[in-house]
């Protein structure tokens, strides 16, 4: 039984929460309603070609570690600059500042004249010549390759049909590999319903607008979960900021090329091919086993886009004897852009690929 | 919670599932007729589907037995089962809804009013996670990828059959204002990729040579540049692999 004075006394103390969460809300959305800026690190264009662009992040002069760390991201779906969202807040900010020379490949907004460009192209065109520009922007002669989601299977795909390539290190973050495994997406691309083809035919590639209802049919009750947890942490110092900028991002989608999608939807989450070194690119098979460099693979534990058995799986078929697997806490963004990823992943990565790269 | 209490929830509760079930039936029936006016549309596979092309068209929506069954969405009740028959789209709605239902008042009993907005809040939050893991359920089905490809299906075609009215009427317009229409900005497109394809491989080749020449100065540092080789080595045999 409460009795009134308790009664009031918790009414005031409820009330002078929510009176400070309404100011805080006030603040940032009515007051201040612009975005915090994107793209926190300084970086330069290393080389461009159609929307492709390689950054280079962090100024010449600064001393590093010596070998690149090439970032490959996903194609098509969404922007990069969650890699780089705040300052503070950055998994391109904190290799950085641990003296990594930081290349991006970012793949930039997918447009109409992108339609053909699939797992060819970036296999053998894009990601090599990433690599050599790289390369020779900072006079090394290896580089690590982190892949990250779709990224990772690109530059699986690339590894596997390049023994020879100059990667000293292979970090594969988020990345699917056993489609098998892949969550919902496996289950709403099945080839037998799934109209990948019409879709293509129709469109040109699988427009962003596609990609955005799929993306929030996967979890239907995110948006409002968000706005939740935002009323309840608006108090807190920096979640708002946090919240704008992730909000932004994850409603900035992108196109993905057509023919990227065809072989991502039919071969991959249809066939599940990559796995069983059925994959061809350019009439070559994909042979996973012939990656043989030193391998780092992260898992989220609440990823549900690339489920943590899926990305688990490249440990089971390459050739490298140095390979680790971590799993992470977090989703399949915040597992490398969230605000406990300065705790988990990327201390993981600085310090397993400072270990290698001497 | 007190027994006037429950009962005034349990009110509540009916009156929003039956204003929802009503909401679902309407557009149910709604896009179900869109779909059967597409009459001339087949599928491209359609014995791969279980939703034949005039499926929809003959629907028998009037002898759908809303309500629910006794017992159903009662606490405790078996988790979301598909529906025996795929095709039957509105069932797997009322499944969907039944199985969220019972989530929901699952989570109702036992609970007592909330003390605080703070509490409220934490509700707030659960239901939401109760209605996420519902859609999950739901959607990680075959019926419901049948449902969705068959749905992309129906909607490409309708975008197909009113870009075909509508794409000589705009040709013209753009004709008639000397601009460019789509199918001629696709071939100015692949003409510039292929030379931004070529000016790649002309600046490959220069880098090369540039290499090698370099190289034949500088014998000591050789091993670098043909490390770098090796990334696009590869890329320059692939026509041999192809």
């Amino acid at each position: 039984m409460v009795n009134s004075t308790e009664y009031a006394s918790q009414f005031q103390q409820d009330a002078q929460q929510q009176w400070q969460r309404f100011q805080a809300m006030f603040d940032a959305f009515v007051v201040n309603p612009a975005d915090p800026p994107a793209e926190v690190t300084p970086y330069e264009v290393i080389w461009k070609r159609g929307n492709t662009r390689l950054l280079r992040y962090g100024s010449r002069e600064r001393e590093t570690l010596g070998m690149p760390y090439l970032i490959v991201p996903w194609l098509g779906i969404s922007r990069t600059y969650v890699l780089d969202l705040l300052p503070g807040n950055s998994m391109i900010e904190y290799l950085v500042n641990q003296g990594h020379d930081v290349f991006l490949l970012d793949w930039g907004v997918v447009g109409e004249e992108d339609k053909e460009l699939g797992f060819e192209e970036g296999v053998y065109k894009i990601i090599p010549r990433a690599i050599e520009r790289a390369l020779e922007a900072s006079g090394a002669t290896e580089i690590t390759l982190n892949g990250i989601c779709l990224g990772g299977t690109l530059s699986a795909a690339y590894l596997a049909l390049h023994p020879d390539a100059p990667v000293r290190n292979f970090v594969a973050v988020v990345t699917p590999i056993d489609f098998e495994q892949g969550g919902m997406f496996r289950t709403w691309l099945d080839e037998r319903y799934f109209p990948a083809d019409l879709i293509v035919e129709h469109y040109g590639s699988l427009p962003s607008v596609l990609m955005n209802t799929g993306f929030k049919m996967l979890r239907p009750t995110l948006e409002a979960q968000a706005m939740a947890g935002l009323w309840s942490n608006a108090t807190r110092p920096g979640y708002i900021e946090s919240y704008k900028a992730m909000s932004r991002w994850a409603n900035d989608f992108v196109a993905m090329p057509g023919r990227f999608f065809r072989q991502l939807s039919k071969n991959l989450y249809g066939k599940n091919e990559m796995i069983r070194g059925e994959f061809l690119i350019n009439g070559r098979a994909v042979n996973l086993s012939r990656i043989n460099q030193p391998l780092l693979v992260a898992a989220a534990n609440q990823d549900y886009i690339v489920p943590a058995p899926a990305a688990r799986s490249l440990m089971d078929v390459v050739s490298s004897e140095d390979k680790e697997f971590v799993e992470l806490p977090g989703g399949h963004i915040s597992v490398f852009s969230g605000r406990q990823a300065h705790q988990t992943l990327w201390p993981k990565i600085d310090e397993w690929v400072s270990a290698r790269s001497n | 919670m007190t027994t006037a209490d429950n009962g005034t929830t349990e009110n509540n509760a009916n009156a929003f599932f039956e204003a929802w079930q009503d909401m679902i039936r309407k557009s149910t029936e709604a896009w179900s007729q869109a779909a059967a006016g597409l009459g001339g549309f087949t599928p491209p596979n359609p014995g791969a589907s279980p939703f034949g092309a005039s499926s929809f068209a003959g629907f028998p929506f009037g002898a759908f037995p809303f309500g629910f069954p006794p017992g159903a969405g009662a606490p405790g009740s078996a988790p979301f089962t598909p529906p025996s028959n795929p095709a039957d789209f509105m069932q797997m709605w009322q499944r969907m809804f039944e199985t969220w239902q019972s989530q929901w008042m699952n989570s109702q009993s036992g609970e007592t009013r909330p003390p605080s907005i703070e509490e409220a809040q934490r509700q707030w939050a659960r239901y939401l996670e109760t209605m996420a893991s519902t859609f999950s359920e739901v959607m990680s089905t075959e019926e419901f990828s049948q449902a969705l490809g068959k749905y992309m299906e129906q909607a490409l075609a309708l975008q197909e059959r009113t870009a075909k009215q509508v794409n000589p009427q705009i040709n013209a317009l753009l004709r008639a204002y000397n601009l460019p229409s789509r199918s001629q900005m696709d071939r100015m497109f692949a003409r510039i990729i292929g030379m931004e394809e070529k000016l790649d491989d002309l600046e490959d080749e220069v880098r090369k040579l540039r290499s090698e020449l370099s190289a034949s100065r500088r014998p000591q540092s050789s091993r670098s540049r043909s490390t770098r080789a090796a990334a696009t080595g590869a890329a320059s045999d692939e026509g041999d692999q192809a």
